[in-house]
């Protein structure tokens, strides 16, 4: 299936010299939401639907033959300056990656992008580094920072042991829009964003409100999230875990034992839950808590822009 | 515990484990890969008399593939078990190694 190039002056239908040789035309399209049901089969659909949040953007190369390969990052503030964080990366060659590459350049151009990151799984044995390279990357094989356990191994963890649930601690589904709202500008405002960089501009729906947790503190403020976002997959995905009150001790593993103790009375045992240890933080505390958790092989990188 | 014979030739390192790779012993094999790999571009297993590993296990490993990784270097594994097969099968390790 080819479709025509849609949107954006970057989207591009343009017939390469080696394309040419083979009668082949090589498409560069932008993804956005009227084509992305159309290469959502192939990004994957828990990948595929950040393309409808604000600071997300994708591109796919096609030939006459299919989808050769694609890309979606997110922009995240640094300082003046942006970074940019590609999160899924595919490309069947590195002609392909290059294409990809070049029109990624132009995209991010005018968002004042000082660098890009990259984390492939290391998949194909050292194919995905070498094309990486070839691009630029400074690559190193490491250890992902996500870990995929089961609501069975959260139930089983030490801290479940008690269960008793501090004072303030709730679900999201049972705080009012003006706390939620309140404490979303709170989080923000100290840095707090956790996975969501446009966690301003996400709806509350976004994220699972019957497992998420809340902590109201007694001057009725919402000063803690433990937020997880149900992915089409069926995966519960973290991402927000902060608490802006002094009582953190308390506040984090009560809220983790709220998340766990919802999930238990709604969902099966083997449900998946995606940590992401993406901070320092949020490594120590999986550490503690989960010591056995390990994540994929993965191809991490950087490079300048 | 782990027991680690290790014996370096060249630029190549052999390394024999016995028992268990779990966090008790994984930092002792992760000194001797950090402190020996100097000049080494060619690191061995030898899995044989190893039981099973653990996820420390498995970082120390990494670890070496990766040293190996940033040097072009190679690292093999021999007499791989069922048991730690499946292990490096569902935590995607499979890929990243060869194991003869």
């Amino acid at each position: 299936m080819i479709l025509p190039c849609l949107s954006s002056d970057i989207t591009v239908n343009r017939r390469t010299e080696k394309f040419a040789k083979g009668e082949s035309t090589m498409n560069i399209i932008e993804l956005d939401d009227d084509n992305l049901e159309y290469f959502e089969e192939y990004i994957g659909a828990d990948i595929a639907e950040n393309i409808k949040r604000p600071f997300y953007k994708g591109l796919i190369a096609e030939d006459d033959h299919g989808v050769k390969g694609g890309m979606i990052w997110n922009y995240k503030k640094a300082a003046k300056d942006c970074v940019s964080v590609i999160e899924w990366f595919n490309a069947s060659d590195s002609y392909i990656a290059e294409e990809l590459f070049l029109y990624y350049r132009a995209m991010i151009k005018d968002m004042y992008v000082r660098r890009s990151e990259i984390v492939v799984p290391a998949t194909r044995n050292k194919a995905e580094k070498e094309i990486l390279k070839h691009a630029g990357f400074t690559v190193r094989l490491t250890e992902s920072d996500d870990i995929i356990v089961t609501l069975s191994e959260l139930s089983a963890m030490p801290l479940m042991k008690d269960r008793k649930i501090p004072r303030g601690v709730t679900t999201l589904g049972e705080v009012t829009m003006r706390h939620y709202k309140e404490g979303i500008s709170r989080c923000t405002a100290a840095g707090k964003k956790g996975l969501c960089e446009d966690i301003g501009y996400l709806p509350v729906s976004f994220f699972a409100p019957d497992v998420s947790a809340c902590y109201i503190n007694k001057a009725d403020e919402i000063m803690g999230f433990l937020l997880f976002h149900l992915l089409p997959s069926g995966m519960f995905s973290i991402q927000l875990m902060v608490c802006l009150d002094k009582d953190v001790g308390v506040v984090l593993p009560g809220m983790m034992r709220k998340f766990v103790s919802a999930m238990e009375e709604t969902y099966p045992p083997d449900t998946k839950i995606l940590l992401n240890r993406h901070n320092e933080a949020s490594l120590l505390l999986t550490e503690k808590l989960l010591p056995r958790g390990f994540g994929i092989p993965v191809y991490a990188g950087s490079r300048e822009e | 515990m782990a027991e680690i014979k290790k014996e370096i030739t060249g630029n190549t390192m052999n390394i024999s484990l016995g028992g268990v790779l779990n966090s008790q012993s994984a930092p002792e094999l992760y000194e001797i890969i950090k402190t020996c790999v100097g000049d080494v571009t060619e690191i061995n297993f030898d899995f044989a008399d190893l039981e099973y590993l653990t996820s420390a296990g498995l970082r120390v490993i990494l670890t070496a593939q990766q040293e190996m990784d940033d040097k072009d270097g190679t690292m093999t594994i021999k007499n791989v078990s069922q048991d730690i097969m499946d292990i490096f099968k569902m935590t995607g390790f499979l890929s990243i190694l060869t194991i003869i």
